[in-house]
């Protein structure tokens, strides 16, 4: 597997080095013990992808005519997760193999506690020297794409899911996302996604407003503004955990259970950006027909 | 008031002028000097056609206490409206407009206006709020008809 070495990145408005890095980390894939590369590699790619959009939405660039560009990101990125987890597959065969065969050596010794974090994270063990031996013995890993496609799935990696949702984003900030559809069913539960028509409010229920800092539940998936939710939260004295802001929700929670919606707040960047460009597309318009 | 409450019932009336269902009414109440007072609102809920509530529609007022969209608004007919539900001051027992049932910040004034619709003719007997609707609705449903009609009469759309 190779990635794209990107030169075109060059274009964009970011320091030198973290291009420099970026394609450095693509020339030496992630090796099985790596674990720099899986923080380094996540954050530079995000920190691209982030480049992208602020550039777009400054107008300096238009995210649908380089898709390709965008594509190839995340094609990369993709790449990368298959390799890590292709890894991961082929070292978990190992270790089940290698508890094996010391058990049959040794019988007194319990290999419960051996888990692959263990081994990796402690230097100083024993285990360290049998580990070499283990990867330096041949092993494939027999994981299919489904195998892939699900474990993708389950990572739930939000970095994955905006390169999955930004082409239909572009197409339409307000649309259903397939996820979303999937959720739905899932839970059995009408009112999971706020849905009006087919499409996916970017006002906030409490504030009535556009979103400024929108954050999803974790527990509920329900998205709410940063100021309200922290109004609700705080009538709340005793800090215990309180109906989710979404009527008819079930949910209890706190404040805690929220995190930043990188998807909502991408909606309502390129909502924006759009309703920007339309306004300036109308008055070039009016111009004209002053004009004529 | 807090900021976020004006800010939202800013947002409530833009919403409503912008589109309500059919036969309802609702506004912000003035002041002596004449600005509109955003935490009172009068509006007029009509009752459902081909029902006994079909030919009123009915003034109720909404008022929106400071820490709103926290809390709920408090939400009252004329004193001795005639319902079981409606206690004699004319406030209204419904769930989502009590805080500790099914209250929510998310609830909005549309949804609180077609909910006080649908229990003018859906009563809930388990929760009675006055004695005679309550009586009647139970006991004797052709008293209850009558005096709803009598009072729809009074309140014509």
């Amino acid at each position: 597997m190779t990635f794209n070495i990107d030169k075109e990145l060059i274009t964009l408005p970011i320091h030198q080095n973290t291009i420099k890095e970026y394609n450095e980390q693509l020339r030496y894939p992630p090796s099985m013990f790596n674990n720099n590369y899986n923080i380094d590699f996540k954050t530079q790619t995000k920190q691209l992808l982030e480049t992208y959009i602020d550039c777009y939405i400054a107008g300096i660039v238009d995210l649908a005519n380089s898709t390709s560009k965008i594509n190839k990101l995340g094609g990369n990125y993709i790449k990368y997760l298959h390799i890590q987890y292709a890894n991961n597959t082929v070292l978990k065969n190992k270790l089940e193999q290698f508890k094996t065969d010391y058990k049959n050596i040794s019988k007194d010794i319990s290999t419960d506690n051996l888990t692959l974090d263990y081994i990796v994270n402690d230097e100083n063990y024993y285990f360290s020297q049998l580990l070499n031996n283990i990867v330096s013995t041949e092993g494939s890993s027999t994981s299919t794409d489904t195998d892939f496609n699900n474990y993708c799935k389950n990572l739930n990696d939000p970095l994955l899911k905006v390169f999955k949702c930004l082409p239909l984003l572009l197409k339409d900030p307000m649309c259903v996302l397939p996820d979303d559809e999937e959720n739905n069913i899932n839970n059995n539960d009408d009112d999971d996604v706020k849905v009006a028509g087919g499409t996916i409010e970017l006002t906030c229920p409490i504030t009535c407003r556009p979103y400024a800092y929108p954050m999803i539940s974790r527990k509920c998936n329900h998205v709410f503004d940063k100021d309200g939710l922290t109004n609700y939260f705080q009538s709340n004295e005793d800090g215990n955990q309180i109906k989710c802001p979404q009527g008819a929700c079930k949910a209890y929670l706190t404040m805690s259970d929220f995190i930043k919606d990188d998807i909502m707040d991408l909606r309502c960047k390129i909502y924006k950006n759009i309703s920007k460009k339309n306004k300036l597309n109308k008055n070039n318009d009016n111009i004209n027909d002053v004009i004529l | 008031m807090s900021s976020l409450c004006l800010q939202r019932l800013q947002e409530e009336r833009k919403k409503w002028r912008k589109d309500h269902p059919f036969g309802f009414w609702a506004k912000p109440t003035k002041n002596s000097d004449g600005s509109l007072n955003m935490q009172r609102w009068d509006a007029g809920i009509p009752g459902k056609e081909n029902t006994i509530w079909g030919q009123g529609c009915f003034p109720i007022t909404i008022e929106y206490p400071n820490d709103y969209p926290s809390k709920p608004p408090k939400v009252k007919f004329p004193a001795g409206f005639y319902h079981p539900n409606v206690y004699p001051s004319g406030t209204i027992c419904l769930s989502i407009l009590n805080e500790s049932q099914d209250w929510r910040p998310a609830i909005t004034l549309k949804q609180i206006v077609l909910g006080i619709q649908s229990l003018l003719e859906n009563p809930n007997p388990n929760s009675p709020a006055q004695e005679p609707a309550w009586r009647a609705f139970s006991r004797n449903i052709k008293e209850y008809e009558t005096k709803v009609l009598e009072q729809a009469r009074k309140y014509p759309k």
